[in-house]
């Protein structure tokens, strides 16, 4: 078994980690959870001894009775990828695109055995057979690149399970799929632990993940263990306040009182999105067909890469790559704005929030100092942030104090329909909701309308009057 | 952290100095720096002459300044001019890309395909020497390297978010290039400018070094390495004081540039 006693982890004198302790027995899956910057991916490169030079590192760590903290860094590498190995996020940037699938699998292999060549060629062609790649003679053959991103993180998972680790880390292994590969992923997973019976932790943010396949559940916040407890248990009865929130912010709940919309403010008939290359028009998706009432938020669900941000920028006129009609029931002048999926990028580093705000007021014009300062800290009021954010500049913010200015300037010219692609997926499920909470209040005061789009069934399903499926509207190519 | 605010208290305090010393200059200099004085040549630092003479027995100390002022307002107005014409090729090229962009970047690949002091020498040529002359080809000279960092800054800025933000808030081309994306653009221009300035002063140098710069009998530090050439052996205070006055002002300005990227 795993076992973790009194870890702490510093940083230049800041405790990153405060008396972390855990253990994981063999053939069970334990999950992580916690919001970004909690400490749970700390903790697994602690567990790993993976941390950066600068990290000081102290506590008991001990897996299957090798203290693993007592050992050099060289020491522990040769137990990495042998005993413990890891799945990452990213399965685009954690695979090698100019090295063939094979033989990267083959690399683990190399590293760790004396096997000779056929050996090593079988046992590859064998372990992409476990994870249930079809194809295995050819597919030893191709680049990373000519994988789909669940192919990718499956040939992933196969060089991380193929000498049969005792203990498998996986770090956020469904984040950068879609909901059905994820979950493909995840069997996947708990399958290759039942027959290999090693331990798995598996971090992520995502509680729904986690219940789908963990038998113990650990919460973390700031750097310290908030709750543990079988999963039945921390979902049934949650003890502490925090993992209340957490399972409150991924419950299933549809939005009560919708709104019926009126007239249609924005009509899209056969429209076809493409992008230029070399002077050639390459068709993203074709025959999009939907419309948007007055006063209402519709939802469009479908899965990254898709065409959705493309189609938003359509819509709002940023871009002209699209053939077939928009037609737009709202004032040419600012009628539409859009709210971004990043407020890190969205918001202009080198300006005060101030200056970011009143800026539709100055080029819209007729509105005198006095009035638009005026009315910026009245936005300021409607998004619930302090007056005090007025000087200070996007990086002094938080995410969720970012997007609620990034809906402010949405709001602010008094536009008829707003876009939001993907609103909050870059923020923490507990930041997410309060967002959310802010758009719904803003829909019963101002009767806007709004299309939102997102890759998140949970979070459309909350706020939205109207869910449609990017395949419904859509002949896409994806 | 520390060691980048190091560099710029050294830096920001050798580069004060020296201008300073070219300041002061104008002013006031310890003894006349054009005036002969033959009795007095080749004199090896001392009290009254703290760099020595030089072979007219003029002072060097008193040289090395008015040196260091020229050398300062040529290299700086030199920058001045590439700088601006550069910014705004460069935003514009930048920005709007297309055909314009094109045609630009081919006469900046142009440009930039024959040595620099090369062409300056040819300009010198052509429109006679001088230090206007000397001013407006370097300039021209340096328009390419600030019109390809700006450009690929802007062409970097122009996809991102906030950009988008501000044309759906209604704002014009220019209005986006230089309120919004240009003041995200300060660190390379920053950085490209100090960097511009070592080069302006090195070229001034060479120019003058090699005969085509600033006219004898005014001073400029190149000017001084090359009339002290000749007399490398038997006076060799001579070459060694502006020497390290260049070395020192680039010195300066480069960590100065250091302690100032990324604040």
């Amino acid at each position: 078994m795993l076992e973790v006693r009194d870890l702490v982890v510093k940083i230049e004198d800041r405790e990153i980690l405060k008396n972390i302790g855990f253990s994981v027995y063999d053939g069970e899956i334990v999950g992580l959870v916690g919001e970004s910057g909690s400490g749970k991916t700390m903790t697994s490169l602690a567990v790993a001894g993976l941390l950066s030079q600068n990290a000081k590192c102290f506590g008991d760590i001990v897996l299957d009775d090798i203290r693993l903290s007592d050992l050099s860094i060289k020491e522990r590498r040769k137990y990495n990828g042998n005993k413990i190995s890891f799945i990452f996020q990213e399965p685009m940037t954690s695979l090698n695109p100019l090295i063939k699938v094979g033989k990267q699998i083959e690399e683990v292999l190399k590293l760790h055995t004396n096997m000779d060549k056929e050996e090593k060629r079988e046992k590859v062609l064998d372990i992409i057979k476990q994870v249930e790649l079809k194809n295995p003679e050819k597919l030893y053959d191709m680049y990373p690149n000519e994988l789909s991103g669940g192919m990718r993180q499956r040939v992933v998972i196969a060089m991380a399970s193929v000498l049969k680790p005792s203990l498998i880390i996986a770090d956020e292994p469904t984040t950068a799929l879609d909901a059905d590969t994820g979950k493909s992923i995840l069997r996947l997973i708990a399958g290759l632990n039942k027959s290999y019976k090693s331990k798995v932790i598996l971090i992520s943010h995502d509680l729904n993940v986690v219940r789908e396949i963990c038998s113990r559940v650990i919460v973390m916040k700031d750097g310290e263990i908030v709750e543990e407890g079988s999963t039945k248990e921390i979902f049934s009865s949650p003890k502490k306040e925090y993992t209340r929130l957490l399972i409150e912010a991924v419950s299933d709940k549809e939005k009560k009182n919708k709104t019926e919309g009126g007239d249609n403010v924005l009509e899209v008939s056969d429209v076809s999105l493409y992008y230029k290359e070399k002077g050639k028009e390459n068709i993203i998706a074709d025959n999009i067909n939907f419309n948007v009432k007055k006063g209402e938020i519709l939802g469009i669900l479908g899965r990254s890469g898709c065409g959705k941000s493309t189609l938003s920028r359509a819509i709002a006129g940023l871009s002209d790559m699209y053939h077939g009609s928009i037609l737009r029931t709202v004032s040419e002048n600012m009628g539409i704005q859009m709210v971004f999926q990043d407020p890190y990028s969205s918001l202009n580093p080198s300006k005060t929030i101030g200056f970011i705000l009143s800026e539709p007021l100055k080029n819209k014009g007729g509105y005198t100092k006095q009035e638009i300062k005026e009315k910026v800290y009245k936005i300021l009021k409607q998004v619930e942030l302090s007056e005090e954010i007025y000087d200070r500049y996007p990086d002094e913010l938080s995410g969720g104090q970012r997007q609620r200015v990034s809906i402010g300037i949405a709001l602010i010219s008094d536009p008829e329909l707003i876009i939001a692609d993907e609103p909050v997926s870059a923020l923490d499920v507990t930041v997410q909701s309060q967002i959310l909470e802010l758009i719904l209040k803003l829909q019963r005061e101002k009767h806007i309308s709004m299309i939102m789009i997102s890759h998140d069934r949970v979070v459309l399903k909350k706020v939205c009057d109207r869910v449609i499926k990017w395949e419904e509207i859509t002949n896409g190519m994806f | 952290m520390n060691k980048k605010n190091a560099r710029f208290i050294i830096g920001a305090s050798i580069t004060a100095i020296l201008i300073a010393m070219a300041i002061v200059s104008i002013f006031y200099t310890p003894y006349d720096p054009e005036t002969i004085n033959i009795k007095e040549k080749f004199l090896s630092p001392c009290m009254a002459h703290i760099m020595g003479t030089d072979n007219f027995g003029r002072d060097i100390f008193s040289r090395v300044m008015v040196g260091l002022k020229d050398t300062i307002i040529i290299s700086g107005l030199t920058i001045a001019i590439g700088f601006a014409t550069g910014l705004i090729a460069g935003c514009f090229t930048g920005y709007f890309g297309g055909a314009v962009d094109e045609i630009l970047m081919r006469i900046n690949d142009a440009l930039s395909s024959i040595p620099s002091v090369l062409l300056a020498i040819v300009m010198i040529g052509t429109f006679g020497s001088g230090t206007t002359t000397l001013i407006i080809s370097l300039g021209i000279v340096f328009i390419p390297s600030f019109a390809r960092m700006i450009r690929s800054d802007f062409i970097k800025e122009k996809n991102r978010e906030y950009v988008m933000c501000a044309k759906l808030s209604g704002a014009g081309a220019m209005r986006i290039i230089f309120v919004h994306i240009l003041p995200n653009c300060k660190n390379t221009i920053i950085s490209s400018l100090i960097v511009g300035f070592n080069n302006a002063i090195l070229a001034e140098a060479s120019l003058s070094f090699l005969g085509i710069g600033v006219a004898p009998p005014k001073a400029s530090l190149g000017a001084m390495l090359k009339e002290s050439q000749m007399y490398l052996s038997g006076a060799p205070w001579y070459s060694i004081f502006p020497g390290i006055t260049i070395v020192l002002l680039i010195i300066g300005l480069v960590l100065l540039g250091e302690g100032l990227k990324k604040k």
